[in-house]
Formats: structure tokens, C-alpha cells, sequence
């Protein structure tokens, strides 16, 4: 016989949000399950509804479930962000990691919940009490909003509390009652099972449990018959294998902001509770990194890469703060920016040798891409390019620096292009030249700040070399042919 | 120089060109280029465009098309003679048909047969490539065996970095080849400065951003029309001149396109002229059986003459042809449109309005001075309009008949998404500018909304181009779709007179002209549409022939004063055309008494009619508290039909003529820019011209303003007459059929849905207010449809059509084995329902003889059947009890979810006794109040309305168990109590009750969800119309 006590976080996302962001207390905000994403359970809901929303919004008069384009109409200023399961789940593991220094046996049922085998515990925490009081404590710490509930299986206790009932006795007949009374909709059953049951006339759990279970599995499978046992029992199943949570070994946190931010100073705010969630987790670990890789990420689903680099091991929210200050200047933000995320993927020990950048060759050699990181990390992202060639009409255009390591357009179209381009047209004498070829008018380039309007000659000059030649007020020599 | 511009395509090359057809030619004019090609790809879809613009000036147009075809190059066909321009349509036919909808496939043996009298200029795919030369010299032998002398190479310059190479290329082709070389254009832009748009479309194409994919844009705007010195720069002087040799030879207009009927309606030895008249004489007698008057023989002979002068017999006789069918086969339809309102369409049985009854001039709408095609539309049944359709393509061939095209253009959500997605936007970008434009907001435009909205986007570059091509390529043709039901038969093969292509439904072709293009080369095309009211009057009519009463559309009797009393009071549910909530409105005040009182109302609860401010006067003349004036005789002559006030839209096309001296002619060209105002604005130019002429004749001022600012609001809302008369018509025949046979109408319209306004269950609760008696589903008792039980009286047992998740097909197969009735569940497997099936019978509780109430129904339902309960096998095959029953609330709820209605009580008086509801008064109760008084009422929400006529108000529809009511919102109201207002289903409002002439409505002042109190997943609404 082993106890579990769930952990249910309805409103994980948005609560761990308002954590890292205060700003976010200040502005009616929901998150909505996108209609582009895959909706399980939501069934016949309406459209695009509302899955969580914090205090101001609901005062204003959203409601979950609400269509997110209701609840716009409804609340002018609302702010409006995507659900996203994944970065729920990131913020759960998070919440274990936080939580593991004192309760290890955790089992996570992502993206809203955590178990916990309390058995091994009790005796630590001298009895029930003391433990609940203690986990309690430590999730307050965290400002979430949460339920938990007791039962003889992660499954029991996890119905219970995800249904909102705070059932923490370890009566048998207690979590008995408490489960008879759950809906059958609340116990994360299929969408047409929960249908098929309610036409039968069968609201809770109670009601299932007063059918025979030959008849319950007539009409609703096997399957549901054994789930009602797991339900039932005291005891958990010998095979019902848990796979308890062990702690990541990289750090990785990305969030929301509440409202688009266009200047790094407004950006500062919220990257120092990020890093201070890094520097809980790099302390806890006994940890030191020196590569932290900051993202930035825009509305049209671009994103500004930040990677800092420091001299020396560190695992202090200060220093990484203090390296972030110093290096603002060079990645101006040419949008604003709607979420960051912040991954270390390099952690080291804490009382390791620490070496010089380039002269741990064991460890680091051969790898090109962790040499371009490195390159990067020490003299600035754009400071080191590829050379690319693409499609653009408009010469120096068509032949760009790309970012080390993007991937390159295989040019398409068949023009006439010298080998080498002069960095600056050269003005020449044209009657030095004979005109061979021509002329190539391009005209093109409207959309961007570089529209150019010119024609373009092949020419050759007295020594025969052919050349690329264009009339702007005077003659200019673009580049050369082989 | 002269020069003839021979390679030039329009946007009918969807997403190739930035140009319109009448843009080219126009602008070719202005060049003095001597002749201009329109030559789209695989289609002549712009050609009638073009041809109207050409005929303005003394330019050439020159038809032909361009296909690309893999490893020949481009191929240029052009149309000397009208019998070329049949093989081009004939060609472009069979190319399209090879492929689905929105494509086409040609070879290159496609071109070495069947253009017999075309010419050809071929572009060779690959000019530059020297391995190439060989296989070019190949083709262009094979090419001149068919092509011979009407063949030349197509030698375009564009100014990019291999011109020189092309130009050798073709040089030496054309010495080694003997053939001569002809310079064009290539031209996709007739100005400069559409470049930006042509980049934007081809990136579309490409479905790729511009900034990311450069290579989608063009790299210079050469493919326009360039003028003549630019040109003579550009190519060889021969090269040019040959473009007008070419042009010179081609002597085809589309004005030589002669449509020639169907020949095989007319029997041997008569003329159509002559049957026509045999006919109409025939359909006389029969239709007066009395005699027929004198005046209605003179006005068919009057008719006949003008349709013999006009040659539009076969149009009739065609027309006549099909409504035999619909008789033979009993489909019921009705014509309906300007000519369908003559004697000769009465007497045809093509329409069942007599003509004596209105008004309706004939020659206005067939007269020598229009010149264009009469317009009949005839409805059918909506259930079964595929019958004639299926007739069309039996009797004529698929060869012969096609439907006609729609031209779906650019608008502005389309727009704006592919713009954006060509600009580099992301599509959430786009959902996120988007998502708060009022497009209904007549006072701020989207732009203005938009910079408003988003500050920093209207001030970016981007945004700036984003706003800008956006508002460019709305009216831009995105792709040809099927009209709604426009047919164009024709006596020989129709791809002789233009292509036919595949549509996207299956078995359906459709040529490549629109309606505009029709009318404007004098086509006939002849509309078979749907209307769901003819089914349920033809359902209604036969339950009343099971019961020997039987009853035509014509021998329904007329002027009958019962019905005239019921709609006066706003009885009119389910009633064809007066059954909104606007026209309930107008019902009691405007009190109709004869047929010609429901054309007027129909016609005037319009928005036309509404926005040019003419109900209110029309009202209060009509009970004589306003004097009826008329500033002339002329005006009187127009106006007196409707007391002075113009009504249908074309009073004011007469208006314009007489009043403010307007010819035939241009009060044509006045209709036509009032159907299409909204788009292009060009109503203003009338304006001075309007104002002008009144005055002169001497009008006040006043008048002229009044009569302009009505023709505006007519713009496209306006209904002719002729139109309001078919449809007073219907709504006529079913007031009285609803007046004197509810349980019969309420069944036929009940098997007819989903049409019209309401939902089964509103339909069914008017039903019930009028002594009809409802039963409920029993999968024993009730059949698919509803069923009238005539001999209990009104009685309706409900029809099984009205479970959703139900299939028709296995439900109907399944009724037939029911014989003495289904004893159990697995009698209703044998019969072949699916478990899907029956446990939706189950839910909606039509299993009650089977297994008594729903919760049993389907407990016994979702019992396995043996082949899936391998593990349970040794369980007895009784079935058990189920220990739980259903309240009546959850039966109700049950109802509704799963049929949308319920005979039960109805959900407000469950609630009544409910504290919050202590003080609403019902429905009734309301009735009976006097206007004015401060009032608390409570309902389901059943309809949202926010008229566009009327800004700021809102109309919600409560219902309670007691019927409905009128609820009026005003903007404030709705703001200040916005989540009740957007988001209630039930309602409780108090305000103050108005009631003026049987109209009665609460004017809100507070409105309080009280959505909790329900316990009711669905429930039908309409929302915002």
C-alpha cells in the first residue's frame, strides 16, 4: 500500500510567467489554445478558447473556455499569448528541479503535474503533517496556484486534484467518497467515452462503481473496467512501473512577455529572474557554465540570438547580468521583442581547472561548429560570416555575407555575373573601353531599402580584359570577368 | 512606324500579369500602336474585356492565347479568321480538359494538327543553350509542315544579360529554317508603375516572400508596352514591320461571334416565330379558360412582335423547353427576372404572376434601345434543380451546354493575406493586424482602422507597401468559378463559340466568359437556380393531394382576405420573403391588402429603399398623413403606383428619364453604374447630370437632391419590380397555404430545411401557437421526414432528418424492414444501422418502444454485439437495467443536443418559478402592456442582428415559452453591458416597452446574463446577419 500525494498546477504557464515577468500582474492576460494546434479533448469547444487567465482578466469578465476573439471583444487591452504545451512541460521540470533537493521521488505527468511517492518520505518529515506543511511551503515559494490530493495511486490522487478537490486524508473511505463523487468529465477520459457515458445516464464515478464491472466492460471495454479497479484499489498494481524524475543536466527557460518590449532596458528586468532561476539551479547542482545562450524572439517568428561568453566559470546571476549590460550595444533590437528563452547546455564542475579559450585542445578540438560558437562567443556573432550567393537581380546583392553556417540558396537563375566584384565601383574613362554587350537594365529592389535603377555593359579595356561597366552621372567599373 | 504589339497577357493569366485587358488596350492607344493581341494563357477569358475597350477606339484587337509547352518553348497562337478562333477554342478545350480545374496540358503534337487557319509565333524554350539548337532545328521542321507560311519565330528583348545570345540564336535559326522573325513584346504590364504589383502577384505564385526569394520579382519593367522610339532602339526594323504585316492579316472581332440557337426545339415546317405564337396562344386559352381578354391578346401580340423583331424566339421556346420538363417530372419553379413578367412568359407557364395584376412594362426590359439580351431566371426546387441540370446536359450534349463562369476576384481579407505573405509578413502577423478591422464600419475605412490600430506598422515602409498593394490588387481576378446556375446552350458546339473548362465539381464544365461578357456579345444564357421555398411548397402541395385537395401555384385563390388579415399581424413565420424580423416589423404598419401591397413590401424593406429614406414617407402616405404630391405629370406618370414615392429601382431609371431628360441609353449606362456604385463610384458622375436636367425642366433643387440621394441608396440593394412580383408571388401562395393548411405547410417546410429564416424549433413553436399538435420521434412510428397524421387532425409526428449524426441512406434502407416495428436493439443492427446510428437514435430518444427511456436506450445500445465481446462471451445476452433515469431537465437538454428542439416543456418554464425571473413578464404578458411602461423580460437569445443599413443598434430576438421578443440595443447599451451582450444566451433585460401599430419591442436599458440558470449545451442562434 503506497500513498501519493498529486500535484495539479491548473495555470502553470501563466503563473510562471508572472513570476519571472511582474509586469505581468498588471495587464489582463490569457492564454488560448491556438486552432492551428491539435486539440485534445477540447472536442467541441468552442473555437480558440481561453485556458488560463490571471486575476485582472477574469475581474474583467473572461472566463475559461471563453473564445479568445470573445474575450477580446470583451476586455479592451487584453493580452492575448499561444498556448504552447511544451513550455508548460519546461516550466514542470523546472518546478521538479526546484522541488528535488528535498522531495526526490517525483513522478512528472506533463505539462500540469507532479506525483509523489510519500511513503519513503514520512519518516523524514516525522509524519504526514509535517511533509504536506513542508511541500506546501515550497510551492508557495514558487507563487503558483495549485491543488493537491492524496490517494493510493498517482492515478486516484491525480483525478482528485486535477478535478480541483483538496483531499489530503489518508482514510481509505475518505479518498473512497471523495472519488465517487468526481464527474466522469473530469477524469481525463476520451471525449466520446465521457459522451457514451452520460447518455447512459452516468454522471460520476459513483455511478460507474454501482455497475457491475461484466456490464461496464459490455459497453465500454476492458480498459475501463481496469482503470475502475486502479481507481478503487489501495493497493498500487505491482506492474504499474513509475518512472521517477531525475534532474535535467542542462538548464533551459523560455517565457512569455507580457507586453512587446522594444529597448533592451525594459528587457533587463525580466533576464534577471531568469537568471536567477539559473543561478537556483547551477547552486543546486554545484555547477559552474560559461557559455549561456540568450534568445530573443520577435512576433513574425524570427529571433535575435544573444550568446554570452564569459572569461571565466561563474554560476552568479550577477555576473552574467553584468556581461549582458556590457554587450547590449551589440545586438541592437530591430523589432520588439515578445518572449526569451535562456539555455545552458555546458555545465561544469564547479571546482574545475579553468582553462584559457582556445588552448583545451582535448576537449574541444576538431568541431567546426563549436569552433565558429567559440569564434562567435569571443568576438561577437556578427563578426564572422560565410560567403552566399542568391538570387537577387541587383549585383553585391546577389552575393552576400550570411551568417557562419546558415544555409546557403543555390542560385536559380542563369545571368551573366563577373567572378570579381570590386568592393566600390571604380570610376573609369570610357573612351578607354569598347562597349561589347549590353545593356542589362535592372530595375528592381522595391520592396527593401536598396531599389536600384541601372544598366549595365560588358566592356573591354585596351589590354583586352573584360569588364563590368555602368553609367551613373559617369562611367564606373562594377567588376571584372575571368 | 507602325507597329502591332502581338504577345501581351492580362491578370485573366492569373497571377502572370498586372495589367487589365481594357489597361492595355487603352494604353496601346495612347502609344499609336496600329493593332494589339491579347494573347492569356490558355484562355480567352479577358478577350470580351478587351474588345469592349477596343471598340472605343480605332485600335485592332487581335485574339489569340499563349501555351508553354515543355521542350517546344512558347507557343503564341493568333486568330485571323473567325474559323482560326473556333480551332484556338477548340484546342484550348481540350488542353483544359486534360487537366483539373485552374490548369491546362498542351504537347508538342498538339501543335503539328488542328490549327489550320491560326498563326504561330514560337518563342524556343531555350535560346541560349547551344545543345539546344539541334532539337530546335527538329521542331521547327516539324512546326512548318502543319504551320507552313503561318509561321514565324518570336524574337522578345528585355534588356537582360543574354539578349545578345538570344538574338544570334534566333538569327541563325531563322536563316538555317527559312522562316521569318516577328518582334513583341511579351508585355504583363501596360505601365511602369505596376511593377511593384507584378512582383507581388508572381511572388504569390510562388507562394515565397520577395525579400527572401529576389528571384520572384522581375528584373526590370520591360514586359510593358513600350513606346514606338523605345522599340525602334530595341529591335530590327524588319523584325517590327512584321508585327504589322501580321496584324494586317488577321481580320477576326469577336463582334462576328453569332450565337445560334438550339434548332431542334422548333417542329419542321413552322418558323420559331411562328411556334412561339402557336404556343403562347395555346398556353392563352388555357390560361383564361373563359376567353381570353382583349387587352391581353393585344399585349402578347405586341410582345411577340418585339420578340421577333429582337430574334429572341429560341430564348422563350428554350426557356419553355425546360419548365415542360419540371412539369412533366412535377418540380416546382417559378421565373422570375424582366422579361418574366410578360404575358408571353404567364401564357408559357414559365411564370404563374399574372401580368394583369401588376404593372410591369415589357418593352423596358426587351426594347431595340438596350440592346441586350432579356434576363429570365427560373427556380426550381433546391432538392431537385440537379434533375434539370442533368436534363440540359441529356438533351444538348455536354458539347453544347456549359455553364458560365465567375470571375472570383481579389478582396479585401484575400488581399491583404497574400500581399502580406509576399511582403514577408508571417501569417499570425497578419491574423494579429486583422483580427480587430470592422470591415462593416462604413464610417472608417480599413486603412484608417488599421494605422489607428497599429501605429508603428503604418508608419514602417512595409506597412506602407502593405496597405498600398493591398488596396491595388482588390478587384484583381484570382481564379474562374461555376455561376450559380447560368447555362449557355448552343446550336452547334459551344467550344467553337469559346473554351469550356473543367470546374472543381465533379461533371461540371464551365466556359470561360462571365456574365458581363455574355451580355455584352448578346449571348443568351438561360439561369437555372435553386430556391428551397418551391420545395416546401411542392412538398406541402402533395400531403394536400394525399388528401384529395389538389392544388396548382396558379389555382391558389386570390386576394384572399384571411391571409391579408394574418400577415397584418405579423404572422408570418415561415412565410417566403416577410418572414425576418424587419419585414415582421413593417407587417403591421404598412398593413398589406392586395397582392401589389407584398411587391411593395418585399421591394421595401431593402436597404436601398431604407437608405434613400423612402419608407418612412411611403408610410405615412399611405395612411394619409402625409398629402401625395407630384412635381409633373411626367413624375406623376412613374410615381403613382407608389404614391409618390420610387420604390423599385426601375422607378428611378425612369425617374432619371423623364424628369432630368436622360436618354434610353444613358439611363442604361445609369443602372448599370448603380449595381456596381459601391465598387467603383461611378453614380457621382451622374450626379451633375441628374441635378442638372431636373433643374433645367424646372425642378426645385430639393426634388433633384432627394431623387439623386435615393438613386444612391438603391445602389446594388435596389429590387426591380419584376422581381418583388415573382416573389410576392411565393410569399403569397405560402401565407395562404399556412393560413389554410398549417399542418401541411409546417410539414413540407419542416422537409425542406435547412432554408429560410428559423430553426426547426422556432418553426415548430409558431406551429404549435397555430393548433398543430407535435409527436415525438419513434424510431417505431416516424419515418425519415416529418409526417403529417392527417387523420388526427393537425397533427405532426416528427421526422427522423432532424437527429444529428444520423445517416439518411442507412436509416431509409433500415425503415424498410421495419414491417410490424422493431422489437430490440439488434433488430436495428440486422436491419443494417450502424452502432453510430443507433445510439444516436438512442440520445435522441426515439428508442422509447424499444427499450423505454434514453438512458436504458442507450445502455442496451452500447451493449457489444457478439463478434466484438470476445472477452465477455460467457455473459448472458439478456439485456440488463440500468439503475439510472433521466429528470426532465436532462431530458430536455438531451433533446436539444441532439435534435436541436424539444417537444418537452420548453426550458424558461422550468425556470420560471426561479427568484431572478420574479418579475418578468412572457411574451403574451407583454402584449398587453401599454407602451412606455418600464419592463423586465427574460429569454433565450434566438437571433442577433445588427442591420448594416442602421449604425449603432442592435436587434436580439428573446424566446420564451410563451413566444418571442423584440429587444433593441443601442450602441451604449450594448458597451456598457458588453459581456452579457456578447457572450448571454439567456438574456434578462429591463427597459422600456414601446408598442406603436401591433409592433411591440423593449428598448434596453440593462441587460444581465443569466446563462447559468440554463442547463442547455445546444441551441440554435443566428448571430450578426
Amino acid at each position: 500500500m503506497s500513498l501519493w500525494l498529486y500535484c495539479h498546477f491548473p495555470q502553470l504557464l501563466l503563473d510562471t510567467v508572472c513570476r519571472i515577468h511582474a509586469a505581468a500582474n498588471t495587464v489582463p492576460l490569457v492564454y488560448y489554445l491556438p486552432a492551428d494546434m491539435p486539440r485534445e479533448r477540447q472536442g467541441k469547444a468552442h473555437r480558440e478558447p481561453i485556458v488560463q487567465c490571471n486575476q485582472l482578466a477574469l475581474d474583467a469578465g473572461v472566463e475559461l473556455g471563453q473564445p479568445q476573439t470573445l474575450a477580446q471583444g470583451l476586455v479592451s487591452g487584453l493580452v492575448c499569448h499561444r498556448y504552447n504545451a511544451e513550455k508548460e512541460a519546461q516550466a514542470l521540470r523546472q518546478l521538479a528541479d526546484g522541488l528535488y533537493q528535498t522531495i526526490d521521488k517525483q513522478v512528472l505527468f506533463a505539462p500540469k503535474g507532479i506525483a509523489i511517492a510519500v511513503d519513503s518520505l514520512l519518516r523524514l518529515y516525522q509524519g504526514l503533517n509535517p511533509l504536506l506543511c513542508h511541500i506546501k511551503e515550497q510551492l508557495q515559494a514558487f507563487d503558483l496556484r495549485f491543488y493537491m490530493s492524496l490517494a493510493y495511486s498517482p492515478e486516484a490522487a491525480r483525478c482528485l486534484a486535477q478535478a480541483g478537490y483538496e483531499q489530503l486524508s489518508a482514510d481509505k473511505n475518505a479518498i473512497h467518497d471523495a472519488l465517487a463523487c468526481l464527474p466522469v468529465n473530469t477524469l481525463n477520459w476520451s471525449e466520446s467515452r465521457v459522451e457514451k457515458l452520460n447518455k447512459s445516464g452516468i454522471k460520476t464515478l459513483h455511478d460507474l462503481w454501482q455497475l457491475p464491472a461484466a456490464q461496464v466492460g459490455k459497453r465500454f471495454g476492458l480498459e475501463l473496467v481496469e482503470q475502475l479497479l486502479t481507481l478503487k484499489s489501495t493497493h498500487t498494481a505491482e506492474s504499474a512501473a513509475v518512472t521517477f524524475y531525475q534532474p535535467a543536466q542542462t538548464f533551459s527557460l523560455s517565457f512569455d512577455l507580457v507586453t512587446e518590449i522594444s529597448h533592451w532596458q525594459g528587457l533587463l528586468f525580466p533576464l534577471k529572474r531568469a537568471l536567477r532561476e539559473l543561478e537556483t539551479f547551477l547552486y543546486q547542482r554545484q555547477k559552474v557554465t560559461r557559455l549561456l545562450d540568450i534568445r530573443l524572439h520577435h512576433r513574425d517568428n524570427s529571433s535575435t540570438r544573444v550568446p554570452l561568453k564569459l572569461a571565466v566559470d561563474s554560476w552568479r546571476a550577477s555576473q552574467f547580468l553584468q556581461l549582458i549590460q556590457l554587450q547590449v550595444d551589440r545586438y541592437p533590437l530591430r523589432q520588439p521583442v515578445i518572449a526569451i528563452s535562456l539555455t545552458v547546455e555546458h555545465l561544469y564542475e564547479l571546482d574545475r581547472n579553468s582553462g584559457q579559450l582556445l588552448n583545451d585542445s582535448a576537449q574541444h578540438k576538431g568541431d567546426l561548429h563549436e569552433l565558429l560558437a567559440r569564434l562567435q562567443a569571443k568576438l561577437g556573432e556578427k563578426a564572422i560570416y560565410s560567403p552566399a550567393v542568391t538570387n537577387d537581380f541587383r549585383p553585391l546583392l546577389n552575393e552576400q555575407k550570411k551568417s557562419a553556417g546558415s544555409v546557403t540558396n543555390i542560385p536559380t537563375k542563369n545571368v551573366k555575373r563577373p567572378l570579381w566584384l570590386l568592393p566600390q565601383p571604380e570610376p573609369i574613362d570610357i573612351a578607354q573601353w569598347r562597349l561589347i554587350e549590353g545593356p542589362e537594365r535592372i530595375n528592381s529592389g522595391w520592396w527593401d531599402d536598396k531599389p536600384m535603377a541601372r544598366e549595365y555593359w560588358i566592356a573591354s579595356d585596351p589590354m583586352q580584359r573584360l569588364g563590368w561597366l555602368f553609367f551613373e552621372k559617369e562611367w564606373y567599373l562594377q567588376g571584372w570577368f575571368s | 512606324m507602325r507597329y502591332a504589339e502581338l504577345h501581351c497577357l492580362s491578370y485573366f493569366s492569373f497571377l502572370r500579369s498586372a495589367a487589365a485587358p481594357g489597361e492595355l488596350v487603352d494604353r496601346a492607344v495612347e502609344l499609336g500602336y496600329s493593332a494589339i493581341a491579347l494573347t492569356d494563357e490558355c484562355s480567352v477569358a479577358g478577350a470580351v474585356r478587351a474588345y469592349q475597350a477596343a471598340k472605343q477606339h480605332s485600335i485592332k484587337l487581335i485574339i489569340g492565347s499563349e501555351f508553354n509547352v515543355d521542350g517546344l518553348g512558347k507557343m503564341v497562337v493568333l486568330c485571323p479568321t473567325r474559323k482560326a478562333y473556333a480551332q484556338l477554342c477548340h484546342k484550348i478545350t481540350t488542353f483544359r480538359q486534360r487537366m483539373q480545374k485552374g490548369s491546362y496540358e498542351a504537347k508538342t503534337e498538339d501543335f503539328l494538327t488542328g490549327f489550320e487557319e491560326c498563326f504561330l509565333l514560337w518563342l524556343p524554350a531555350e535560346p541560349c543553350s547551344g545543345s539546344y539548337y539541334a532539337k530546335a532545328i527538329n521542331l521547327g521542321h516539324r512546326l512548318k509542315r502543319h504551320w507552313h507560311l503561318r509561321l514565324w519565330l518570336l524574337y522578345e528583348r528585355h534588356y537582360q544579360s543574354d539578349d545578345k545570345s538570344t538574338f544570334n540564336f534566333i538569327q541563325r535559326l531563322s536563316q538555317q529554317l527559312h522562316l521569318r522573325v516577328v518582334a513583341a513584346g511579351g508585355c504583363v504590364l501596360h505601365d511602369v508603375n505596376r511593377q511593384p504589383l507584378l512582383d507581388i502577384v508572381s511572388a504569390i505564385a510562388a507562394g515565397k516572400p520577395l525579400s527572401l526569394y529576389p528571384e520572384c520579382a522581375s528584373a526590370n519593367a520591360e514586359r510593358r508596352l513600350r513606346d514606338l522610339s523605345e522599340l525602334q532602339r530595341c529591335y530590327p526594323q524588319q523584325w517590327l514591320t512584321e508585327t504589322v504585316t501580321i496584324a494586317d492579316q488577321c481580320h477576326f472581332s469577336m463582334a462576328e461571334l453569332r450565337y445560334e440557337y438550339p434548332a431542334e426545339l422548333v417542329p419542321a415546317g413552322l418558323t420559331a416565330s411562328q411556334y412561339l405564337r402557336q404556343l403562347t396562344e395555346r398556353g392563352a386559352t388555357k390560361r383564361y379558360p373563359g376567353g381570353v381578354p382583349e387587352k391581353v391578346v393585344a399585349q402578347y401580340n405586341k410582345e411577340l412582335e418585339l420578340i421577333r423583331e429582337q430574334q429572341y424566339e429560341y430564348f422563350f421556346l428554350t426557356i419553355h423547353d425546360l419548365v415542360c420538363f419540371a412539369q412533366q417530372q412535377g418540380i416546382l419553379y417559378q421565373g422570375r427576372g424582366s422579361a418574366a413578367n410578360s404575358v408571353v412568359c404567364y401564357c408559357l407557364e414559365i411564370t404563374a404572376v399574372n401580368p394583369t395584376q401588376i404593372d410591369v412594362l415589357f418593352e423596358r426590359f426587351i426594347s431595340k434601345e438596350r440592346d441586350e439580351p432579356p434576363d429570365i431566371d427560373v427556380d426550381f426546387e433546391h432538392e431537385r434543380r440537379e434533375e434539370i441540370i442533368q436534363y440540359i446536359y441529356r438533351k444538348y450534349g455536354r458539347a453544347r451546354a456549359a455553364l458560365a463562369a465567375t470571375v472570383i476576384r481579389y478582396r479585401f481579407r484575400s488581399a491583404f493575406r497574400d500581399v502580406g505573405k509576399a511582403l514577408g509578413f508571417s501569417e499570425q502577423q497578419l491574423q494579429y493586424y486583422r483580427q480587430n478591422l470592422d470591415r462593416r464600419d462604413k464610417d472608417i475605412d480599413w486603412k484608417q482602422q488599421l494605422a489607428d490600430q497599429h501605429p508603428k506598422l503604418a508608419e514602417s515602409r512595409r506597412g506602407q507597401q502593405l496597405i498600398y498593394y493591398t488596396e491595388q490588387l482588390i478587384g484583381f481576378p484570382r481564379h474562374l468559378s461555376q455561376h450559380v446556375g447560368g447555362f449557355v446552350i448552343a446550336a452547334g458546339k459551344l467550344s467553337d463559340l469559346v473554351p469550356i473548362e473543367n470546374a472543381s465539381m465533379p461533371e461540371r464544365t464551365v466556359i470561360q466568359w462571365d456574365k458581363d461578357d455574355l451580355e455584352a456579345l448578346k449571348l443568351l444564357k438561360v439561369d437555372v437556380l435553386a430556391l428551397g421555398m418551391l420545395t416546401a411548397l411542392r412538398k406541402t402541395m402533395q400531403l394536400l393531394k394525399a388528401q384529395n385537395i389538389s392544388l396548382t401555384l396558379a389555382d391558389i385563390p386570390q386576394e384572399d382576405p384571411t391571409v391579408y388579415q394574418a400577415l397584418q399581424k405579423a404572422d408570418s413565420v415561415g412565410v417566403f420573403q416577410i418572414e425576418s424580423r424587419a419585414q415582421m416589423n413593417m407587417l403591421p404598419r404598412l398593413k398589406p391588402s392586395t397582392f401589389y401591397d407584398l411587391v411593395i413590401q418585399i421591394a421595401i424593406v431593402r436597404p436601398g429603399p431604407i437608405q434613400g429614406d423612402m419608407v418612412h414617407p411611403y408610410l405615412r402616405r399611405r395612411s394619409g398623413l402625409e398629402p401625395i404630391d407630384y412635381p409633373s405629370d411626367e413624375v406623376k406618370s412613374v410615381l403613382q403606383r407608389t404614391l409618390g414615392v420610387p420604390i423599385f429601382q426601375e422607378q428611378a431609371i425612369k425617374l432619371a428619364m423623364v424628369a432630368a431628360g436622360f436618354s434610353g441609353g444613358e439611363a442604361d449606362q445609369l443602372r448599370r453604374a448603380m449595381a456596381a456604385w459601391r465598387s467603383t463610384g461611378k453614380l457621382k458622375q451622374f450626379e451633375e447630370k441628374l441635378i442638372s436636367g431636373m433643374l433645367k425642366r424646372g425642378y426645385n433643387e430639393e426634388f433633384a437632391q432627394r431623387l439623386f440621394h435615393q438613386i444612391c441608396g438603391f445602389g446594388q440593394y435596389g429590387f426591380p419590380e419584376s422581381h418583388s412580383a415573382s416573389f410576392a408571388n411565393l410569399a403569397y401562395a405560402s401565407a395562404w397555404l399556412k393560413t389554410h393548411y398549417p399542418s401541411a405547410f409546417y410539414t413540407g417546410l419542416l422537409n425542406s430545411l435547412p432554408m429560410g429564416f428559423y430553426s426547426p424549433s422556432q418553426l415548430i413553436q409558431d406551429a404549435k401557437r397555430h393548433g398543430v399538435r407535435f409527436l415525438p420521434l419513434d424510431i417505431n412510428k416516424s419515418d425519415w421526414d416529418y409526417q403529417w397524421l392527417s387523420d388526427q387532425g393537425s397533427v405532426i409526428r416528427l421526422g427522423l432528418r432532424q437527429i444529428s449524426g444520423l445517416s439518411k441512406e442507412r436509416l431509409i434502407n433500415a425503415l424498410q424492414c421495419r414491417d410490424d416495428g422493431f422489437s430490440h436493439i439488434e433488430s436495428l443492427r440486422q436491419a443494417g444501422l450502424y452502432e453510430s446510428d443507433i445510439e444516436a437514435l438512442a440520445k435522441a430518444d426515439a428508442l422509447q418502444s424499444i427499450s423505454g427511456h434514453r438512458y436504458q436506450a442507450s445502455w442496451d445500445a452500447l451493449m457489444m454485439s457478439d463478434e466484438q465481446l470476445p472477452l465477455f462471451s460467457s455473459v448472458q445476452e439478456t439485456y440488463d437495467k440500468t439503475p439510472f433515469t433521466p429528470d426532465e431537465q436532462e431530458d430536455i437538454r438531451f433533446d436539444y443536443t441532439s435534435t436541436g428542439l424539444s417537444l418537452r416543456r420548453h426550458p424558461l418554464a422550468l425556470i420560471r418559478n426561479n427568484p431572478v425571473l420574479a418579475k418578468c413578464l412572457t411574451a403574451e404578458q407583454l402584449c398587453h402592456q401599454r407602451s412606455g411602461k418600464l419592463v423586465e423580460v427574460i429569454g433565450l437569445i434566438t437571433c442577433r442582428q445588427r442591420p448594416g443599413t442602421k449604425t449603432g443598434v442592435t436587434f436580439f430576438t428573446l424566446e420564451d415559452e410563451t413566444g418571442n421578443i423584440n429587444v433593441v440595443i443601442w450602441a451604449k447599451t450594448a458597451r456598457k453591458f458588453r459581456k452579457a451582450f456578447l457572450s448571454s444566451r439567456l438574456l434578462k433585460v429591463k427597459g422600456v416597452l414601446e408598442s406603436h401599430q401591433g409592433v411591440t419591442h423593449v428598448v434596453a436599458g440593462h441587460l444581465d446574463d443569466q446563462t447559468e440558470l440554463l442547463n442547455i449545451d445546444k441551441h440554435h442562434e443566428r448571430r450578426f446577419h
